[in-house]
């Protein structure tokens, strides 16, 4: 009996023992990933510590800091610089990828003009372009859509593809960086760097995208990279939303497109739609300004707008109001709009309780004494069963026909709409 | 016209002295520390307009450094630009809610750490108008 008993519990054990070996490889494995973060963070600080220095006295010199610099000590100087960035990319690579691969990689999103970006990023690439005669130019509408994205990693892709094709394409060729709205996929933007380069064989195409992997013939070359380059803005755009892609023929040039959902307020609304939250029928949006001072420039302009967000963050209530991004090109940095779901009755109620919270988190001299806010009700469909992101979208339509009509952050007569605290 | 004066804190001597030749090159002051104690002592004995600050540094990092500085009244409205080696992740948000005003990554582009301290000192200037006109 006691032997039965004890081969019954052996049978009972085995799974658990399974579990138990699960969970005990899944553990093992996410010290791994930890333990290999933690080094490689630690390796890319003591890279970046030299190499700061070696940045820091290279533009010294070619600013005539200490001295003049003759023609041909400029030009070298210009390929340490040119090395010491490449070097710089190198690093943040090599930390972008463990973040792939544990799935920490976070992203920062905000309603962002693509199209400045892209101009940004091939101001940034002028000294290859030139060192290698190549002519670089963009191609995008001046309506091109925005994008909801994080500005830093998307720049990160487009110098990694605007160098990649600065690499392979011989003096006296062309790489063009076109975007515009997808023609597949409407709700898309579509961005393609297109070089005039060797191109490259169908065989290399399918291969590209592995992590490591570097096409044969550019082995040979001297700016090789770490072969992460194609892999970790593959990463980037799916995590993104979008996806990325190769066409190729050898001797015609290379074109990598990847695509960027467009801007939109549903997909930050979806959640919030629930069965109580839309019971109460209507919604209030409030539009708050928190007084910046006047004087900021864009940079810092960026900076206050920050830190007002996360005052702002903290005066929301978790599950039933949004603090929506900023998602016009014209919204100034003092100006914020929050969705809260509540009955009509309530919106007088919830500006006053943002504007209580504001004033008892405020940085003292972040903003002025003043904070002012003004509220309107946007109602619900009336048939409320169909597909929620159909009642997203609808919400979303109406936000922006508000923030459009009421022209809320643009025309100065709108600041009499704003209730003054008292 | 006011020369600002910047107290850098940062244990890379080579660094330290290369950026003290890029900031003195743009009419800044420039006094230096190279670990925490030093850091706290030149801040009171020079009473600088900005810090731009190392986050690793010998005696303390510099998380401590501005924990110190934002709860002394005397400093607490004080200026810190964080410039470091480390990874951003983590670090920056790290960084804005210990009151720095800017976050930067060594290595760093020129043109974004002078703007990044002419912004900086923009605001100090704004609000000690503020408060006059008050």
């Amino acid at each position: 009996m006691r032997e039965r008993n004890r081969r019954w519990q052996a049978q009972e054990a085995l799974p658990r023992s399974d579990e138990r070996a699960g969970q005990e490889r899944e553990k093992a494995a996410g010290d791994r990933m930890q333990l290999e973060e933690g080094f490689l963070s630690h390796v890319s600080h003591e890279l970046r510590t030299p190499l700061s220095s070696i940045h820091q006295f290279t533009t010294l010199l070619l600013d005539g800091l200490a001295g003049d610099v003759s023609a041909e000590a400029r030009e070298y100087l210009e390929v340490v610089l040119r090395n010491a960035e490449q070097l710089k990319r190198m690093i943040g690579d090599l930390l972008t990828l463990t973040r792939c691969g544990s799935g920490k990689l976070t992203l920062d999103p905000a309603f962002t003009s693509l199209g400045e970006l892209i101009q940004h990023a091939c101001r940034s690439l002028q000294a290859a372009v030139t060192a290698g005669s190549i002519s670089l130019s963009t191609d995008f509408p001046s309506n091109l859509p925005a994008v909801y994205m994080d500005a830093a990693r998307i720049y990160e892709v487009l110098t990694n593809l605007i160098d990649n094709a600065i690499k392979h394409t011989p003096r006296g060729g062309k790489v063009v960086v076109k975007a515009e709205r997808s023609k597949n996929r409407p709700k898309f933007v579509r961005v393609s760097v297109c070089d005039t380069g060797h191109g490259i064989g169908p065989e290399n195409a399918k291969r590209v995208f592995e992590r490591f992997y570097q096409v044969p013939e550019d082995a040979a070359s001297s700016r090789r990279g770490l072969g992460l380059g194609l892999y970790i803005s593959q990463e980037l755009i799916k995590a993104h939303g979008g996806s990325l892609g190769l066409e190729s023929e050898l001797g015609h040039g290379t074109a990598v497109s990847f695509t960027l959902p467009i801007f939109s307020l549903a997909p930050l609304i979806l959640p919030l739609l629930s069965a109580q939250n839309l019971s109460k029928g209507s919604m209030v949006f409030v539009a708050i300004k928190l007084p910046a001072p006047e004087e900021l420039s864009a940079r810092h302009a960026q900076r206050y707008s920050r830190a007002a967000r996360k005052v702002l963050e903290r005066c929301i209530r978790s599950g039933s109001d949004i603090l929506l991004p900023r998602f016009d090109a014209n919204q100034s940095p003092d100006h914020f709009y929050v969705l809260a779901f509540a009955d009509p009755g309530e919106a007088e109620t919830i500006v006053h309780r943002i504007k209580q919270d504001v004033s008892r988190f405020q940085a003292a001299a972040l903003f002025g004494e003043s904070v002012e806010a003004f509220s309107t009700t946007i109602a619900l469909p009336r048939s409320r069963t169909g597909p929620l992101l159909e009642i997203a979208n609808h919400i979303s339509r109406r936000i922006e026909k508000v923030v459009e009509g009421e022209g809320l952050h643009r025309q100065p007569e709108s600041e009499k709409r704003f209730i003054r605290q008292p | 016209m006011k020369i600002n004066k910047i107290l850098i804190v940062d244990d890379d001597r080579d660094f330290l002295r290369a950026l003290t030749l890029r900031l003195k090159a743009n009419n800044y002051q420039v006094v230096q520390a190279v670990d925490a104690g030093s850091a706290i002592v030149m801040t009171s004995r020079e009473s600088p307009d900005l810090i731009v600050l190392d986050l690793g540094l010998p005696g303390g990092d510099g998380f401590l450094i501005m924990q110190r500085l934002k709860s002394a009244p005397s400093t607490a409205a004080l200026p810190v630009i964080v410039l470091t080696a480390k990874d951003a992740e983590g670090n920056q948000e790290r960084a804005y809610e210990a009151g720095a005003a800017d976050f930067l990554q060594k290595p760093v582009n020129n043109e974004w750490l002078l703007g990044a301290i002419e912004g900086a000192l923009d605001v100090v200037q704004h609000v000690a108008l503020q408060q006059i006109a008050r």
